[in-house]
């Protein structure tokens, strides 16, 4: 009778306990004191929302916490300003000049900030992520990082946006490759292949159901994100794995065109939430991960400069 | 005695620790790996002041890295720390209004700051925008109103031997000015007059007739005079309009701005000065007749007339509004000449001969 060793472990499920009540208060309160302030106050509303989602969000147990603060964002809110002032200024400038020709290079640089924004956001964003006091880290290298980017971003153009494809996997890779949990690390491993199969099964699919699959298709472009994670500690690998399905995707995504309908838009809070603890709830890590064994090895990071220019420029952090 | 998950920042492993709350700090006790019962101490004031998302959960940090960490899924725990060491904020004070209140807290929050946004909009907007007016250019008041005048004009009808003589009037009190001065007199039966900023002054005819003495025509341009001067409606209007150019400097259309001012030109003459404003104008109207040498009874007259014909069936209700408390006015020329105790000698024959013109019926 020895149970202890037992063989029927569960995989790990992280729980979201956010409520759109909650999160309908927090926002209104940001959103008055943005307009109030003429979007001063944005990076503490980003904060404060961070915050929030982490300390709902449940694994093993223990609560996520974002350790950011406005005070580190506005900084960085500062700083992302100032580059985005300048570049506006140099277009002003440019149009007015009629050297219409000097708009190529800007684009281009413009371009040439996005691996140092992802860069930025990821060291700062997981940085501020700690669970059971244990700090995340993003340990990529810019240079590196760059060179990866700026020839998958060649390619591309050059391939007339076939290498898309490659490119998104490659960029992911690298960045998940680079994420640190304690002493743990994350494995993302996959070719830019099996996301061209699975993109062009979707995008003929969803033409000839007239668009219906795609609920299936985005779910699949997620799957493959996730599924091909694995969670390296000790030497050993654990699978990432999500539930997902097409159905339950579409199940989610009708229910919250009704809430929004209804509620005239109100209800977008309860729909957000919603829909994190959908993709959130999801996810499993397989069996036999330790939770207990994590070890910090976290020193401390600042700038936050990354983050803000992200989320300005809308790129969705993967 | 609560139960919690202790963690000591260096791993990810919790202990299952009981917690006491002792006068000397929490104490911590829990079996180690090496299954060695410890007890750790939290000097109570290096306690993390943290939020709480509710009272059943609560996480306390402590210490310097390694931050030490406890979780406790207790309701009771909370309320019984906090009465434990009542010398000890807990909470950051800024967001306790808030967690404290819960749904109540953010409505009250949400009417305070709408409260306050249209205070400034009523209150605030329209002082800094007063205060800008002040700082404006001699050239832009200038334009100001003259844009203004043309705008006004098509509602008026200008009598040329009278305004043509008003000026001469003017010319012949010799005030040196930053402006210049031009003044039109339109037909219109009512007794009034109104600056423009920038130098224009408009007299209705019917105010002429109303006043007998050259002297009272001198206060009347002493005190219109004293508005322009003193920027006055320049002030006035971006006041009234600091909504308007509010939202067209959001808009980021600054010529738009001047064209909303000019545009409003008409409502000038509704506009009504602050009782303060008046005071002002009447002040600058006495003194500039008193430096002129002429007497300031002028003023006193003016009102007396303008009093009278308000009794009679004369229509003067613009003057009266645009400048009232006309009994109060009258008491501080009163005052002023009692204490002046001045004697003016000239006769200002060229004054008085104009204005004989004036008055002449052709
Ligand atoms: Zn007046």
């Amino acid at each position: 009778m020895d149970s202890t060793t037992t063989t029927t472990q569960e995989p790990l499920r992280l729980k979201f306990h956010a409520e759109g009540g909650t999160l309908f208060g927090i926002v209104i309160v940001n959103a008055l004191l943005t307009m109030f302030t003429l979007g001063l106050y944005y990076p503490w509303a980003r904060a404060k929302l961070l915050k929030y989602f982490y300390s709902e969000t449940e694994f093993a147990g223990s609560r996520f916490e974002f350790l950011g603060t406005g005070r580190e964002m506005f900084m960085g809110f500062i700083k992302a300003i100032g580059l985005l002032i300048l570049i506006y200024a140099v277009v002003i400038g440019i149009m007015a000049a009629h050297l219409y020709i000097l708009l190529l290079p800007i684009y281009l640089l413009i371009l040439a900030i996005i691996p140092f924004a992802i860069h930025g956001a990821l060291k700062y964003r997981l940085s501020r992520t700690v669970w059971r006091g244990i700090h995340f880290g993003y340990h990529g290298d810019l240079k590196e990082f760059a060179t990866l980017f700026f020839k998958n971003v060649g390619l591309t153009v050059v391939t007339l946006g076939f290498y898309g494809m490659w490119m998104s996997v490659n960029i992911h890779k690298y960045t998940q490759n680079n994420i640190r949990l304690g002493n743990a690390q994350v494995k993302f491993d996959a070719e830019g292949w099996d996301l061209f199969v699975i993109y062009i099964k979707g995008y003929f699919l969803t033409i000839i159901t007239l668009g219906i699959y795609a609920f299936w298709w985005i779910t699949d472009m997620h799957k493959f994100y996730i599924n091909h994670t694995t969670i390296v500690q000790d030497g050993n690998e654990y699978a990432v794995s999500t539930n997902m399905t097409g159905g339950g995707f579409f199940k989610l995504s009708i229910i919250n065109f009704f809430i929004i309908l209804f509620t005239l838009g109100i209800g977008i809070s309860w729909v957000r939430v919603r829909t994190m603890r959908f993709y959130i709830e999801n996810i499993e890590i397989a069996a036999g991960f330790d939770t207990n064994a994590l070890v910090q090895t976290e020193g401390d990071y600042k700038d936050a400069t990354g983050d803000d220019l992200l989320s300005m420029m809308d790129v969705p952090l993967a | 005695m609560y139960n919690g998950n202790y963690f000591d920042g260096k791993t990810s492993r919790g202990y299952a620790a009981d917690i006491d709350l002792n006068a000397d700090g929490l104490h911590i006790s829990f079996t180690d790996s090496d299954l060695k019962r410890v007890v750790i101490i939290w000097d109570v004031a290096q306690i993390h002041k943290g939020h709480f998302s509710n009272n059943q959960r609560v996480t306390l940090k402590y210490g310097e890295s390694p931050i030490q960490f406890l979780e406790l899924n207790d309701p009771q725990f909370f309320s019984a720390l906090a009465a434990a060491y009542p010398h000890i904020e807990f909470n950051e004070p800024s967001s306790e209004f808030i967690r404290s209140n819960g749904f109540k807290g953010i409505v009250a929050v949400t009417i305070g700051l709408v409260v306050l946004a249209v205070g400034s909009y009523f209150f605030v907007l329209p002082s800094v925008a007063e205060y800008f007016a002040t700082k404006m250019s001699v050239e832009m008041e200038v334009k100001l109103g003259d844009e203004m005048y043309e705008d006004v004009m098509k509602n008026y009808h200008i009598d040329q031997r009278l305004t043509k003589e008003a000026n001469e009037y003017w010319r012949a009190m010799h005030v040196k000015s930053p402006y210049l001065v031009n003044i039109t007199v339109v037909h219109e039966s009512e007794a009034n007059a109104f600056a423009l900023p920038g130098g224009q002054i408009i007299v209705y005819d019917g105010i002429i007739k109303e006043m007998t003495d050259y002297d009272e025509f001198a206060g009347l341009l002493g005190h219109e005079y004293s508005h322009i001067k003193l920027h006055h409606s320049a002030r006035m209007l971006c006041r009234n309009l600091a909504g308007y150019i509010f939202i067209s400097i959001l808009l980021n259309d600054a010529s738009g701005t001047l064209a909303i001012l000019a545009s409003n030109a008409n409502s000038l003459k509704e506009l009504s000065y602050s009782r303060q404003l008046e005071h002002q104008a009447d002040e600058g109207g006495y003194e500039l007749l008193q430096s002129k040498n002429i007497d300031p009874n002028g003023m006193m007259k003016l009102f007396e007339t303008l009093k009278k014909s308000h009794n009679s069936s004369v229509k003067v209700p613009e003057f009266i509004t645009t400048h009232p408390l006309t009994e109060e006015r009258i008491a501080y020329i009163q005052d002023r000449l009692k204490k002046d105790k001045v004697s003016y000698s000239d006769e200002h024959r060229d004054l008085q001969n104009i204005w004989k013109e004036m008055k002449s019926e052709d």
